[in-house]
């Protein structure tokens, strides 16, 4: 089965190169603009929610300055279907300002049929395509070049968007830009075989929907890359953040990861065994944010065991932290000889003795908790 | 084993106690004497050694020295096979009011240690010493199942560590669980977090539905955006041809001035132009009136009528004048010959005659003057008509009545002219308004366009609709502001989100804080149950041992019930305990007590128990009893009796260390 493909012609382009050089392209996705940002606090989620934004700018800045001819965004430009006007406004301000091609695929925040993509639409320039139910074509002759791709929807698209599509077979470039999982199972989020991306043909496929880059990998002949988030989100988007740029042309494909993140978000464990006050821990997750730079965002968890009399205070600890944010999450168990306790032939030996006698895998962590809790009690 | 032993006393200042030594052995020790002779002080002295006074501030005045100076002495004790001295001090700093030497090292125990000697020798509180090894007279005496003895024995017996209670420990979970779940609780963590949840749940569900209701509202707006041009442009159609229509209307107006304008112009023209012809003739301009009339009079009387009548008159009168004279002439003189008389007649004859010729000269006269009325009228006629230039009268009056003919004609175009002149100047006056107000309105009203809308528009009826729509633009508008503002509320349900998830995140945390709450309660409870089930048992079984011992083995069985409320065994049944005797109620808590103690320790450790006087009510039998059961229990644990009685020390003999005071 072949997907019908619709075609379309940009004829205007910003330059005429045709077979001279490669084609740059900048692949950047999940921005996820107004995302809510819970784990921050109040302040510092309107900062982060405006460096988001600021960064995606940034983004196409250097896209700009890279003479980025194609821009490919894989989906979830929005975290939600009903986004702020603003943030609309934004996005299509910025592209706007674009003079190179900018191909947008609709991912499972923002499918195609929600309201932003109705806002963006109106009064965006030619030059920005957004992709929609159907498997679209875009020529682009002056770079030699052809972009596919194909939107959700609905927040759900539990059967593959890509499966059956392949590239017209000639002498031109292909990209394909589309949201997906890449998985050889089920998924509610565009189930993409590896098989189908390497039965297309496409010199290379943008994805989007994972939020870190994935390396640019190959099936086939088809090179195919998640390029993440373009800024962490949460803790659990640690690391380095950016989009992937480079040159495209028929049969070559030589993209490279760009970071460029205004911050990162870190997630250390902290073993504070051998701390005998706060202040000791304070200085150790100093010593973190020294090493990682204070514009960051830091998780602790707190582990190993403390004296029962370290009371640890998160919010003593986060004050005391030199970053932008942190977040203290206490797992340290109290220091203590349950088992000696435990003979003792009183109120706190039998408390003990019950709990260590009743303790098993399934309720070991809620038990270990309330032992630390007698611990710190008695 | 004895793991504490009280050694020597050195009681330097301690109430009326002064530079004291007393020597105990490991065994019984009574310490006899009067009453006020200072057993209690020591005892308590005994109590300060190991647990200070800081807790018991009134009791400083109790014991303040009778001599002056301040409380302090010395207690050598063997703990655990090694000599220790506790010193205590109160005339020196806080930090040196205690101090512990290990004799045998000579080495001085830590700071920390000397902070809770009582702790650390008898691995117990205060409280937990008075309530078991430290039987002071009252204790004995208590009777009744559920007093405070009892309380302080089940808090006693429900924590390891006796610094805090089971009660205190419960409390303290409940407390927190209260702050977590209590409805009562003004911030109660779960169920404000569950309320912020709520609210931010519904928060978001409002503003989704607000998103839906959006789409339908944008596409009213755009419906009544539609409506309210057609209005717009319904309403410039018709105000477009009004204006047409208004200004083809002052077109024609200001055309049809000019034209009147320029009609009476002419018309004036014509009538001045006439005016010009009418020339009346000057003759007639100044009539004399009365010479007028008198022309115009005819004469009073007919001349020539009066004439010929009085011609015919005259006529008549002389032919009659000649008959009689002819006649009277004959007949006289006929008569006359008849008659001479009848001359006489004759006579009358001429007279008559005479007046008859008078008569008719009168008429002459007369005729003569009417003659000459006649000729002056008639001269006077002449003239008149000749100044005239008439020839008649009936030619005089017709030139004048063509005079007055033109003079009237020449009045009334004067008259004419006048109020066309007048008419023309409210014309122009008219004009020029109409041309300024059309410059005014239209600037240049001929240039302007005629838009090529109905012209046949009744511009009444068009106003009466462009009112209507101005309500209905009104109308729309309002609608549109309104939709405009529902539409474009641009609400971001993320905050609500975030809020939801923070306090999802909060709620899960206090969820799990609350459930190691109650789990920890549980195990507390359960241990407690256990503890007192265990403790139970046991404090029934060394209970009955002891009282077994005492009543002489009148009493075998006391059952002993988690509230610490004994049943005494009466045959095959148990008894509550409130039929004993008060003597052997004190036996029985005595019993009870010891029971505790025995209970509670821990295998090879051994307390010194320091009993107050504790014997004081009871008879030789019983006080016998009791004895013999403590110099039993001497062998294992230092026994300190004090009595103000003899009998102990008589009845005790070698068995005990007697210390007279």
């Amino acid at each position: 089965m072949t997907l019908q493909i619709i075609r379309e012609l940009f004829a205007e382009g910003i330059s005429d190169k045709r077979g001279e050089k490669m084609a740059k392209i900048m692949h950047i996705s999940d921005l996820h603009l107004d995302c809510a940002l819970s784990e921050l606090d109040e302040e510092k989620r309107e900062i982060r929610r405006a460096e988001i934004k600021e960064s995606f700018e940034n983004a196409i800045d250097y896209a700009v300055e890279n003479k980025a001819e194609v821009i490919l965004i894989s989906g979830d430009v929005f975290d939600s279907p009903c986004p702020l006007k603003s943030t609309v406004e934004f996005v299509k301000k910025t592209l706007n300002a674009v003079k190179a091609y900018v191909f947008i695929s609709p991912g499972n925040h923002d499918p195609y049929t929600s309201k932003a993509y109705k806002e963006l639409e109106k009064e965006l320039n030619p030059n920005v395509k957004i992709f929609k139910d159907a498997f679209e074509c875009v020529d682009l002759p002056n770079l030699n070049m052809r972009i596919y791709g194909r939107g959700f929807m609905s927040e759900c698209e539990p059967s593959s968007l890509l499966k059956g599509f392949r590239v017209i077979d000639d002498d031109m470039a292909s990209i394909v830009v589309i949201h997906g999982e890449v998985t050889s199972g089920e998924s509610s989020y565009n189930p993409i075989d590896i098989k189908d991306i390497a039965q297309s043909g496409a010199d290379y496929i943008a994805l989007g929907h994972t939020h870190a880059f994935s390396q640019i990998c190959r099936a086939e002949n088809t090179c195919y890359a998640y390029c993440g988030t373009h800024e962490g989100h949460g803790f659990d988007e640690c690391g380095d953040k950016g989009f992937i740029f480079g040159d495209v042309e028929k049969g070559n494909v030589k993209l490279k990861f760009v970071p460029l993140c205004k911050r990162k978000y870190y997630s250390f464990e902290t073993d504070v065994s051998d701390c005998e006050i706060i202040e000791d821990i304070s200085s150790k997750m100093n010593e973190i944010i020294e090493k990682n730079g204070s514009e960051n965002l830091y998780k602790f968890i707190l582990t190993g065991y403390r004296n029962a009399d370290l009371r640890i205070s998160e919010s003593v600890l986060k004050s005391r932290a030199d970053a932008f944010f942190v977040k203290v999450y206490d797992r340290a168990r109290v220091k203590a000889d349950f088992e000696s306790i435990a003979t003792e032939k009183n109120l706190r030996g039998i408390c003990i003795k019950n709990i260590l006698n009743d303790i098993n895998d399934e309720n070991r962590e809620k038990l270990e908790k309330v032992l630390d809790f007698f611990a710190e009690l008695f | 084993m004895k793991l504490l032993v009280i050694k020597e006393l050195n009681i330097v200042n301690f109430g009326n106690i002064s530079n004291k030594k007393i020597s105990f052995s490991d065994g019984f020790n009574v310490i006899a004497g009067e009453n006020e002779s200072g057993k209690s002080t020591i005892l308590s002295f005994i109590r300060f050694i190991f647990y200070g006074v800081s807790s018991r501030k009134s009791e400083i005045k109790k014991y303040e020295p009778l001599l002056g100076g301040k409380i302090s002495g010395t207690a050598t004790v063997v703990f655990d096979g090694c000599e220790y001295e506790i010193i205590r001090d109160l005339n020196l700093t806080k930090a040196k009011q205690v101090r512990v030497i290990n004799k045998s090292t000579s080495e001085e125990a830590d700071r920390d240690f000397c902070a809770a000697v009582g702790e650390n020798f008898l691995k117990m509180n205060e409280e937990s010493f008075i309530n078991t090894y430290f039987i002071g007279q009252l204790s004995a005496k208590i009777t009744g199942g559920n007093d405070e003895i009892l309380n302080k024995l089940s808090n006693l017996s429900s924590s390891g560590d006796e610094d805090i209670s089971y009660n205190e420990i419960i409390g303290e979970i409940d407390e927190q669980i209260a702050d977590l779940t209590s409805p009562r609780r003004k911030n109660a963590v779960i169920l404000s977090l569950e309320k912020e949840i709520d609210d931010a749940n519904s928060k978001i569900y409002r503003i989704k539905i607000q998103n839906e209701q959006k789409k339908e509202l944008e596409a009213e707006l755009a419906r009544t955006e539609k409506e309210l041009k057609e209005a717009k442009d319904e309403k410039n159609a018709l105000t477009e041809s009004i204006n047409s229509a208004r200004v083809l209307e002052i077109r024609k107006r200001l055309a049809d001035e000019k034209n009147n304008i320029v009609r009476l112009k002419t018309s004036i023209e014509a009538d001045k132009a006439k005016l010009y012809k009418i020339v009346p003739d000057k003759l007639f301009e100044n009539i004399d009136k009365e010479k007028e009339a008198e022309f115009l009079k005819e004469p009073e009387t007919d001349f020539d009528k009066s004439i010929q009548k009085l011609d015919d008159e005259y006529k008549k009168i002389s032919l009659m004048r000649n008959i009689i004279c002819i006649l009277g002439a004959i007949l006289t003189v006929l008569l006359c010959f008849i008659n001479p008389f009848f001359f006489s007649i004759g006579i009358l004859i001429i007279a008559f005659l005479c007046f008859l010729h008078k008569k008719s000269k009168n008429i002459i006269e007369k005729r003569d003057e009417f003659k000459k009325c006649k000729n002056e009228h008639e001269s006077m006629k002449k003239e008149y008509l000749k100044r005239f230039e008439s020839e008649s009268k009936e030619e005089y009056l017709s030139k004048k009545a063509k005079y007055k003919e033109y003079e009237n004609e020449k009045r009334i175009l004067l008259e004419k002219i006048k109020t066309q002149t007048e008419n023309l100047e409210i014309l122009v006056k008219m004009h020029e308004n109409t041309e300024n107000d059309a410059l005014t309105n239209y600037k240049n009203i001929d240039t302007i366009k005629v838009a090529d809308y109905n012209l046949n528009v009744n511009i009444e009826e068009a106003n009466e609709k462009i009112k209507k729509l101005d309500s209905e633009i009104l109308l729309k508008t309002e609608k549109i502001h309104r939709l405009k503002f529902e539409t474009e509320k641009d609400e971001s349900f993320v905050e609500a989100q975030e809020k939801l998830e923070a306090a999802k995140t909060a709620l899960a945390k206090a969820k799990e804080r609350y459930e190691i709450l109650e789990t920890a309660k549980n195990y507390i409870n359960m241990a407690f149950n256990e503890l007192k089930s265990s403790f139970a048992p046991s404090l029934s079984e060394n209970t009955s041992e002891i009282f077994e011992k005492l009543t002489e083995k009148k009493y075998s069985g006391v059952l002993i019930n988690e509230k610490f409320l004994a049943k005494i065994k009466m045959g095959n049944s148990y008894e509550d305990a409130g039929f004993l005797s008060s003597g052997a109620l004190d036996q029985l808590y005595f019993s009870m007590r010891m029971g505790i103690i025995n209970t509670l320790k821990q295998d090879n450790e051994e307390y010194p128990v320091i009993l107050d006087d504790a014997f004081a009510f009871y008879d030789d039998t019983r006080l016998k009893a009791v004895l013999d059961f403590l110099t039993e229990y001497s062998k294992h644990s230092q026994i300190v009796l004090s009595s103000c009685h003899m009998r102990e020390a008589d009845y005790l003999g070698k068995k005990a260390n007697i210390i007279n005071l």
